[in-house]
């Protein structure tokens, strides 16, 4: 619970760290020739 | 710090004075209160929240040098790309005669020989430098289950070669699932097959006028009761092709595979993709007329989150919304025809026009062919979605005008659309990853 309200006061809520932009790992293609990257 | 100059500010809708904030070079996504966004906003951010939105991409040191590296962003991924990819077309002959086919007349019982097969293996030995980890190949068509013994042989081939470069070979395959079964599928797996994409065009009624076999017969019941006895030996992902006139049935066909016990435990992802019109100057199939010509088309912009939704909301997994490149732009990446000529992108296979080699002449020089960079000028390079985007489908710009001089701007839809894409996906949690569609 004390763990919980101290979420709600951060600031800044990380919901996704999404993709390394600066070292971009390609991971196979989608069918229409759109190659996916790896996600963090 | 300043703001990422690649970053989307978007009212909350969950908490009163917060933004949801959502880096298009990243993907990353955070909420903020509307106050630390005002701090943000003229530089005086706390140490520990600059630390924080700078490794989410949201504050940078530099502008220019994030430009720079929006900009390189193709180079880094050639330079450590640890992949040799082949989309390998084993024949142009299908067992189904869909209507909007965009593979069109150019279909015929052509098939890739033994011959053409040993060229390709040659191919790839001399292509897969020491740098490579893995060699993933994608058995596309026409239907490349009516070359089942041919996937068998190169895949013991590449698989061998690989071995013997101590690297990993895998395979996969673009297929209409009317062919795939459990004997199939036992067949295939120890060779490496990783997953296979089936497409289903909405409930069985819209589907079967859609894909049905050549002979007429509907194809539905076949598919499903393949996808039923497979999915548990190999990931089977789920495509579909809407149009203007039917999406909205395509909730039917969700809800009927969570029925047959088809949910999102035991399907890798699903996505529904709008029938694309036939280029400019081409004809369209006959009796077909409902393809998109633009990501821009108001209905689009309904759909494509509609039926997102609908998916995600039935907890299957769909590609999430983040930087993507594009083949073209990916150097060791290639698409093989049957008769061993080279392509860049699957959708211009058979246009002699984008040949770019063969496997047995090698390369030429593609890069004015397929009009690589096309995106740097300086309207692109000063957009917030160039990393979304990167001048967008080459094949959607043949769809509109005939050629491949001009962009397939995607500004307007992103900024119709984003928003609700990137809400879904927090909305959903991490439902959406990344696999392949």
């Amino acid at each position: 619970m004390e763990e919980e309200k101290k979420e709600t006061r951060k600031e800044v809520i990380v919901l996704d760290e999404g993709i390394d932009f600066d070292n971009p790992v390609p991971d196979g293609f989608c069918c229409r020739g759109a190659y996916i990257l790896v996600r963090g | 710090m300043p703001l990422s100059h690649y970053l989307k500010c978007y009212p909350s809708e969950d908490q009163a004075g917060h933004s949801l904030l959502f880096s298009t070079k990243q993907a990353s996504k955070a909420v903020v209160s509307n106050e630390t966004l005002e701090t943000a906003r003229s530089s005086r951010l706390s140490p520990a929240n600059e630390r924080l939105l700078a490794r989410l991409g949201m504050v940078v040191p530099d502008l220019s040098a994030e430009r720079r590296s929006v900009a390189g962003f193709f180079d880094r991924c050639n330079a450590c790309n640890p992949e040799l990819n082949l989309i390998v077309v084993l024949n142009l002959d299908c067992n189904f005669a869909c209507p909007y086919c965009f593979e069109g007349d150019r279909k015929g019982r052509h098939y890739m020989s033994r011959e053409t097969a040993g060229d390709l293996t040659r191919f790839v030995r001399s292509h897969l430098t020491a740098q490579k980890e893995r060699l993933s190949v994608s058995f596309y068509g026409g239907e490349p289950l009516l070359s089942t013994d041919m996937i068998i042989s190169i895949s013991r081939d590449l698989g061998a070669l690989a071995a013997a470069r101590k690297i990993d070979y895998r395979f996969n395959l673009i297929s209409n699932g009317s062919l795939f079964n459990r004997r199939t599928a036992g067949q295939l797996k120890p060779l490496g097959l990783q997953h296979i994409k089936v497409t289903l065009d909405g409930p069985a009624e819209i589907h079967n006028r859609s894909r049905p076999f050549r002979s007429g017969a509907p194809s539905f019941d076949v598919i499903v009761a393949n996808i039923e006895e497979t999915c548990d030996l190999v990931t089977v992902n789920i495509g579909g092709n809407y149009t203007r006139g039917n999406y909205r049935s395509f909730v039917e066909l969700l809800d009927f595979l969570a029925a047959r016990g088809l949910g999102h435990s035991k399907i890798g992802t699903v996505k529904f993709d709008p029938v694309a019109d036939a280029p400019m100057g081409e004809l369209r199939p006959a009796g077909f007329d409902g393809g998109c010509r633009s990501v821009d088309e108001p209905w689009l912009q309904e759909a494509d989150p509609f039926l997102r939704e609908e998916i995600l909301k039935r907890g299957y997994r769909t590609p999430s919304f983040q930087p993507i490149t594009c083949m073209v732009e990916t150097r060791d990446a290639y698409v093989v025809n049957f008769d061993g000529s080279l392509y860049k992108c699957p959708a211009f296979v058979g246009r002699p026009d984008y040949a770019v080699g063969t496997l047995r002449s090698g390369l030429a020089d593609y890069d004015d062919v397929y009009r690589l960079d096309n995106w740097k000028n300086p309207v692109c390079l000063a957009c917030e979605y160039l990393p979304l985007c990167y001048g967008g489908c080459r094949y959607m710009t043949l769809v509109r005008t005939g050629h491949l001089d001009g962009l397939d701007c995607q500004k307007h839809y992103l900024d119709r659309c984003l928003a609700t894409y990137v809400r879904q996906e927090i909305k959903y949690g991490r439902t959406a990853g990344s696999g392949p569609g």
